[in-house]
């Protein structure tokens, strides 16, 4: 009924696009445990080696392991300087749930995106930059190898070759305690990559969600 | 799992099999992409590049994709994972992620593909799925 009225709105009406979409998100009630035993399906089917989950908390990951016949192999995550995530990642770590960090570089790929400050910047950090001026490495290289050192994978982006190479030569060189200590203390809990800012944009007028956003990770 | 991967998010679809191609020449071995990303097909391109030139095996190759959050529902899952692995032209991928806990009203293939956030069918409510009961916990967002 509420479904209704919300597809009557005027929004609706008017801001339909040619492309088919509409700049209104619609939820579906599809429970998380049948997803899940769909991806159980495909694993069985070989279509899926591995199958695992991303963007989810500690107390989903919980739920998800009560009921999954086939354990989640990997938990995706924003990870960065500043979003460290640290009892997420251990707690998944030690569940045997591997963690791969998005965003490890932290804001570049959000600034343009206006989802990030260009102050924002964990490569422009003086410290980052200290470190990697003392190691004989950029700063993205110390940024991927805290990374490493907390066990966590990491999935830059680049489409320059240089960087391509850079971000893929991580080896070789170590991050002190004092530096790895460094660089954990400037995490600021500081997500880039959040619908509880960009889906406002997506809610009806006046809708709940027009004027929270989805706060998923709260 | 390779440590270290190519992630493909925001790689445009008219660069993304060159930029694919360089980085596992470079000796890439993990790449992580995703339906929403909207260029799985030119990841293939680049597979087939690379495989038809040696440059690995398919077993060497680490592959991540992602199950958007549109296709949830239990009878779109496998739909929506054959059309990553065709345009990917693998017979598997090495790791299939849920890429949100965030469920979406379904969008065919051929109206809009990936369908992103907002593509949804006006008025489309699963004939299997309509509005849950009143009480139901999920009342507050489904109804949004």
């Amino acid at each position: 009924m509420i479904h209704a009225i919300a597809n009557r709105s005027p929004r609706c009406a008017t801001a339909r696009t040619d492309n088919g979409n509409d700049g209104i998100m619609r939820f579906a009630d599809v429970p998380y445990r049948e997803t899940w035993e769909a991806m159980e399906a495909l694993h069985a089917a070989g279509k899926a080696k591995h199958i695992g989950v991303s963007n989810l908390n500690v107390q989903s990951v919980i739920d998800l392991l009560r009921y999954a016949k086939v354990k989640p192999a990997c938990n995706q995550i924003e990870n960065h300087l500043f979003l460290q995530q640290p009892k997420l990642a251990t707690f998944c770590q030690d569940m045997g749930i591997a963690v791969v960090g998005f965003s490890p570089l932290g804001a570049v790929s959000y600034i343009g995106m206006g989802l990030a400050q260009p102050k924002e910047d964990a490569l422009k950090e003086p410290a980052v930059q200290a470190i990697a001026a003392a190691k004989g490495k950029t700063a993205a290289q110390v940024l991927l190898r805290l990374q490493l050192q907390r066990g966590i994978a990491v999935i830059p982006k680049s489409q320059d070759a240089g960087r391509l190479a850079e971000n893929l030569d991580l080896g070789g060189f170590t991050l002190e305690a004092d530096e790895v200590a460094t660089l954990l203390a400037m995490d600021r809990n500081r997500r880039f990559n959040d619908p509880a800012v960009y889906a406002k944009g997506w809610g009806e007028p006046g809708s709940w969600l027009a004027e929270h956003g989805y706060p998923l990770y709260e | 799992m390779p440590m270290v991967g190519l992630g493909v998010w925001k790689a445009p679809a008219d660069v993304t099999a060159q930029v694919v191609y360089d980085a596992v020449r470079l000796g890439y071995r993990h790449l992580d992409c995703a339906c929403d990303y909207g260029n799985e097909k030119a990841v293939g391109e680049a597979l087939k590049r690379v495989f038809a030139e040696n440059i690995c095996t398919r077993e060497e190759l680490w592959v991540t994709s992602k199950l958007w959050n549109t296709y949830h529902a239990r009878e779109h899952v496998p739909l929506a994972c054959q059309r990553t692995l065709d345009d990917l032209g693998l017979d598997y991928v090495d790791l299939y992620l849920i890429h949100f806990p965030i469920s979406l009203q379904f969008v065919p293939f051929e109206k809009r593909y990936p369908p992103e956030w907002c593509a949804h069918v006006r008025n489309a409510v699963s004939p299997r799925r309509s509005l849950p009961a009143a009480g139901s916990p999920c009342l507050q967002f489904a109804l949004i």
